[in-house]
C-alpha cells in the first residue's frame, strides 16, 4: 500500500473541517428560521391593547361592575344571570329570542328576507358588507367607532348623514341595531343607557312603520385585545337593552348567548383574532337568528 | 511531481467546495425571489403575501367594489388583486393593480393614497396601537403597476408585491 503524503492528509482533514463548518452553518440558519416562525405564530392575535374609541357618549367616569356574576345557562331566555338583584324577569321575553346554551347555531338564512331592512351598528356591522355573501352597503348604516350617541349625532362617511337620518330616508321594513361596545369602556352605564334609549326613541319617531329589533352586544373572547371591556358589564348592559325593548314593545335578539361558551366568552370559532370582531360565518349565525326571530 | 499535483487538486477541491457552498445558498435565494416576484401574476403575489405575513380575516375585493373602496373603475385595470380586513378589526389591507396606462396608474396611486389617509383617520382614534402598520405602509409605482400594503410586516409585503 503506497504511503500517502502528509500534506494530502492535512488537506483532507481541512476539507472535512470545512464540510463540518458548512453543515453547522446550514443547521444554524434552518434552526433560526424555525425559531422565528414559532415566535411569529405564538404572537398570533396578540395585538396591542386598545382603548376603544371612547366616544362622546359620555364625558368621563369609569364603568365599574360591582356585581360578580354566576354564568348559569338556562334553557330559555337570557342565559347569563347576574347575581345582582335585578328587576328583570324572564316574563318580559315575549319578543325576545329563545336560544338554548350549547346548541349549535344555525347558519342558514335567506338573504332576500332582509332586502328591505336596515342594519345600524359599529365596526362589527361593517363586516356585513365587507365580507362577501351578505348585505349591500346600502343596507348597512355602520361605522368604525359608532356609539348609540353618534348614531344620531355623527355623519357616517359613506352615507353623508347620520344613521337616524339615513333610516328616515330609507324607511326600511325592519331596523336591526347592535351598538354599545364602543362605549362600554371608560363610560358610565347611565350615560350609555340614556343615549341608547334616545336612539330608539328617535328611530321610532323617524320610522314609525318599521319593526325595530335590538341585538345584544357580543362578548370578548378569552384572549382578546380589549382589557377594558368586561363581559360582566356587557351582560349588564344587555339586560338593560332587553328590558328597554320589552318596555317599548320592540324585539330583542340575544346573540350573546348564541356565540359564547359556558363561561360567557366569545367562542373562538366565531371570533376574529382580536377577540371581539366577527369572523365571516358569524354573520351567517346572526342573520339566521334574526330571520328566525322576525 | 505526483505529490505536487495531488496537493493542487485537493486544494482546488477544498476551495471550490467553500466557494460553491457559500455562493449557492445566497444566489439561489436571490434568484428564487427575483424570479418568483417578477413572473407571478397579481393574484399569485397576493396569495403569496397572505401566506407569508400574519393577517386577520382578509377578504378579496371584488370588481364591483373597486369603485366603492377606491373610486377605480373595473376597466381602468388590466389585472388586480386587493384584500381588506373583512371584520374591520384592523387596518390590514394590500393590493396590486396593473393599470391600462401610465395616466391611470397615477390616478390609482392617488386613490390608494386617499384610501390610506382614510384608514389613518379611522384607526388613529379607534386603535392607536395598530397605527404602526399604517405609518409604515408603502405605495410603489413601477411602470403601470401600483402596489401598496398596510400590514404587520410591510417590508416583506414590499418584497413580494413589488
Amino acid at each position: 500500500m503506497p504511503k500517502i503524503p502528509r500534506s494530502i492528509i492535512v488537506m483532507y482533514i481541512l476539507m472535512i473541517i470545512v464540510l463540518l463548518g458548512l453543515c453547522t452553518g446550514v443547521f444554524i440558519v434552518l434552526f433560526s428560521n424555525v425559531s422565528d416562525d414559532s415566535k411569529k405564530s405564538s404572537s398570533t392575535g396578540s395585538y396591542p391593547l386598545i382603548d376603544t374609541s371612547s366616544s362622546s357618549v359620555s364625558s368621563s367616569g369609569s364603568a365599574t361592575t360591582t356585581g360578580s356574576s354566576t354564568e348559569t345557562g338556562s334553557s330559555s331566555d337570557v342565559v347569563f344571570t347576574s347575581t345582582e338583584s335585578s328587576t328583570e324577569t324572564s316574563s318580559e321575553s315575549s319578543s325576545s329570542t329563545d336560544f338554548v346554551s350549547g346548541e349549535t347555531p344555525s347558519e342558514s338564512f335567506d338573504l332576500s328576507f332582509f332586502s328591505d331592512d336596515l342594519f345600524i351598528g359599529d365596526s362589527i356591522f361593517t363586516g356585513l358588507y365587507l365580507y362577501p355573501g351578505y348585505l349591500d352597503m346600502e343596507q348597512v348604516a355602520a361605522a368604525v367607532g359608532l356609539t348609540p350617541y353618534k348614531a344620531y349625532t355623527s355623519v357616517i362617511e359613506n352615507k353623508g348623514v347620520t344613521a337616524v337620518e339615513y333610516a328616515k330616508q330609507r324607511q326600511p321594513k325592519r331596523i336591526f341595531i347592535m351598538l354599545g361596545s364602543n362605549a362600554m369602556a371608560g363610560t358610565d352605564h347611565s350615560s350609555l343607557e340614556e343615549s341608547y334609549r334616545e336612539l330608539l326613541s328617535r328611530l321610532m319617531g323617524a320610522c314609525p312603520n318599521a319593526d325595530i329589533c335590538c341585538i345584544s352586544i357580543t362578548p370578548t373572547a378569552r384572549r382578546n385585545d380589549y382589557p377594558n371591556i368586561d363581559n360582566n358589564e356587557v351582560r349588564k348592559f344587555n339586560k338593560y337593552i332587553k328590558s328597554t325593548c320589552s318596555e317599548l314593545g320592540l324585539k330583542y335578539c340575544d346573540l350573546y348567548s348564541l356565540i359564547s361558551d359556558e363561561d360567557g366568552y366569545f367562542l373562538d370559532e366565531y371570533a376574529e383574532v382580536d377577540g371581539m370582531h366577527f369572523k365571516g360565518k358569524t354573520y351567517a349565525v346572526l342573520l339566521s337568528a334574526l330571520q328566525k326571530l322576525m | 511531481m505526483k505529490k505536487v499535483l495531488l496537493s493542487v487538486i485537493t486544494a482546488a477541491l477544498v476551495c471550490g467546495l467553500c466557494g460553491c457552498g457559500s455562493s449557492t445558498s445566497g444566489s439561489s435565494n436571490n434568484s428564487t425571489s427575483s424570479v418568483s416576484t417578477s413572473t407571478l401574476s397579481a393574484k399569485e403575489k397576493a396569495e403569496k403575501l397572505l401566506g407569508a405575513v400574519e393577517f386577520p380575516s382578509m377578504v378579496e375585493v371584488t370588481a364591483d367594489k373597486l369603485d366603492i373602496y377606491f373610486g377605480i373603475a373595473e376597466n381602468d385595470v388590466k389585472e388586480y388583486s386587493v384584500y381588506i380586513c373583512g371584520s374591520a378589526a384592523m387596518p390590514d389591507e394590500f393590493g396590486i393593480f396593473v393599470a391600462k396606462d401610465a395616466d391611470t396608474a397615477a390616478k390609482i396611486k392617488t386613490a390608494v393614497e386617499k384610501r390610506i389617509e382614510a384608514q389613518k383617520k379611522t384607526y388613529s382614534d379607534y386603535k392607536p396601537d395598530e397605527m404602526y402598520k399604517i405609518d409604515d405602509s408603502f405605495i410603489d409605482v413601477n411602470g403601470n403597476t401600483v402596489c401598496y400594503a398596510i400590514c404587520a410586516d410591510n417590508a416583506k409585503a414590499a418584497s413580494i408585491l413589488k
